[in-house]
């Protein structure tokens, strides 16, 4: 009795064992479930009811929560407001980013490492504290950046850059860019690192100039990962909520209200969860196409 | 003689260049610090010092005594410590699984946790807010450590399936040819060599969860069970902004972060290339 015990158990062991490869796998295919598949099948549903924050559901209402979203007038704003700040942040983050890399990537710079890790810093950051440190340098009243710019002439009062309708944006753009940059550059200094001493060599050679070696030489090297960062970033900055949210709540007068924004005013500010979870929808197929994107930019580079 | 000269010309140019970005990096953080620091009256004045002659830890003591700061931060640690040690550990023996896949199932399951991390926050909320309440979970600390797996764990197994895959499968074959079994392979040989990687990847973990924000703003309602993001935006309202409170509180919430990150700085990029780029 006792050793057909022991048998059995030593038997649950061994299957353990013998498909441990496959139970590892158990907890995570139960969390990717939840994180992919039952968000997906909950937004859609949802996004067809009239759910209410509080109210909750009461009936099946169709396309209604698309058509109203689609017809709204500040949905169209948000679409252009995402524009703004996805276009302006990723051509600044990638300017700074591939200038500092290629400043780095220099020969005869030294002490590289320390560059780098100053210039890091702010990717370090949590969000929260990158707004508050920015709302406090462009400050009306005490900010260092307003008396500095009276200071060298090139504005006569300070400016309150976050509530202005003309500087808003550019400022938020400014601060997302200073927030990101780091990781760009880090990234394509790390590519450029890749490519053989021997082809600068060649370059200099063949007596080309800085610029027909960045053009020949250095860009077809990184190509790939640039192009990989870009979709990367755009994802990210398309995506970015709290950035904004912490500065401005997508004022003034709903210039900065992009696409993440109105969303969740949608859901949590004037409780409509079924037109949020329908502005989720047209966020997934948005998304959808860009990691299509990224997916295609991967097999360019399997190739 | 020229040549050199140019060659001379250039290199200042190229460190000067790089010292502007670094002023560009550091500054506004040099900034934040310092301003921490000071009495209140050097923090109002106008024009501002940029080097302070006097030197005050009264924003330090407000914030620790007269503010919630404590509470926020002992929920944030709790949280993150939480959730880090969930996802890393499914994280681990997900990603040894998948590291030791044929080709094919390797390729869909790193697809599928690229896809994870790539979802955005906004998109997951409603889901998430709607499943946590059914289950009664909404304004729980349990809830919120339930949503920041969300991200957590995608990203561990991320940095881990690459790790694993570097640790050379003969080691595991010479253990089993000796009668080893696979959870003592995984346990004894596996894990002690894959210590790096998991120290690396709950360092992430927790330092995403610690600067989490949306979902605990949502989550969490009560105020004894906030976040310290959260609770740091709440400082914020009112007429009048506290400042130097919020320099100094800013400054504590970030410097673990900092801290981290320049620790593993080396594996962070190398690790996002091979993750990011190669999936």
């Amino acid at each position: 009795m006792k050793g057909e015990k022991a048998g059995a158990f030593k038997n649950i062991t061994e299957l353990f064992d013998r498909y441990m490869g496959v139970f590892f796998l158990v907890p995570g295919i139960i969390i990717m479930g939840l994180i992919i598949v039952y968000p997906i099948v909950t937004n859609i549903l949802l996004s067809f009811t009239d759910a209410h924050l509080i109210r909750g559901i009461s009936k099946n209402v169709g396309f209604d929560n698309y058509l109203r979203i689609i017809k709204d007038p500040f949905f169209m704003n948000s679409l252009y407001t995402t524009l703004l700040w996805t276009v302006g942040s990723l051509i600044l983050q990638f300017s700074f980013g591939l200038i500092t890399a290629l400043l780095l990537n220099n020969p005869n710079i030294k002490a590289k490492g320390i560059f780098r890790t100053l210039i890091f810093v702010p990717y370090t950051l949590p969000i929260i504290v990158v707004t508050i440190l920015w709302r406090w340098i462009l400050n009306r009243f005490y900010g260092i950046i307003n008396y500095l710019l009276v200071a060298v002439g090139v504005i006569n009062n300070n400016v309150s850059w976050f509530s202005s309708s003309v500087t808003v944006m550019p400022s938020l753009v400014v601060m997302n860019t200073w927030f990101g940059y780091p990781l760009i550059a880090l990234s394509i200094f790390a590519g450029l690192q890749t490519i053989p001493k021997e082809f600068y060599e060649v370059a200099e050679i063949e007596g080309a100039s800085y610029w027909q070696t960045f053009i020949y030489v250095i860009l077809p090297s990184i190509k790939r990962i640039l192009i990989m960062l870009l979709i990367l970033r755009t994802i990210w900055i398309f995506n970015a909520f709290d950035m904004i949210y912490l500065v401005t709540g997508g004022g003034p007068n709903r210039m900065t209200e992009i696409l993440t924004i109105y969303g969740y005013n949608l859901g949590w500010k004037e409780y409509w969860i079924g037109r949020a979870a329908a502005l989720s929808v047209i966020l997934f197929v948005i998304l959808f196409f860009l990691i299509i994107f990224y997916m295609k930019g991967l097999k360019l580079e399997e190739e | 003689m020229f040549i050199s000269f140019k060659r001379q010309l250039t290199i200042t140019f190229v460190y000067l260049g790089l010292i502007v970005f670094v002023l560009f990096s550091i500054f506004p953080v040099f900034w934040l610090m310092s301003c921490s620091i000071r009495p209140l009256l050097d923090l109002m004045m106008v024009p501002p010092k940029i080097f302070s002659s006097e030197f005050s830890l009264e924003f330090y003591k407000n914030v620790l005594i007269r503010t919630s700061f404590l509470k926020l931060m002992s929920n944030s640690l709790l949280v993150a410590l939480v959730s880090t040690f969930i996802s890393v550990s499914f994280a681990a023996m997900c990603a040894y699984s998948i590291s030791r896949m044929k080709f094919r199932g390797m390729n869909i399951a790193s697809r599928g946790i690229l896809i994870a991390y790539m979802f955005p926050q906004v998109v997951l909320i409603v889901p998430l807010f709607v499943g946590l309440n059914r289950l009664g979970l909404a304004d729980t600390r349990l809830g919120l450590i339930l949503t920041h797996i969300t991200f957590s764990f995608p990203f561990a197994m991320w940095l881990l399936v690459s790790f694993f895959k570097t640790i050379p499968i003969e080691i595991e074959e010479a253990a089993k040819v000796d009668g080893a079994s696979n959870f003592f392979v995984f346990r004894m040989i596996i894990l002690p060599l894959a210590l790096p990687g998991i120290a690396t990847s709950a360092i992430f973990c927790f330092n995403l969860s610690w600067r989490e924000f949306l979902y605990a703003f949502v989550i969490i309602s009560r105020d004894n069970l906030k976040t310290l993001p959260v609770g740091l935006y709440g400082f914020i309202g009112g007429e009048y902004v506290k400042w130097g409170e919020l320099m100094a509180a800013s400054t504590l919430i970030a410097i673990p972060t900092m801290v981290f990150f320049l620790l593993i700085q080396r594996y962070f990029i190398s690790g996002l290339m091979a993750g990011a780029v190669k999936g």
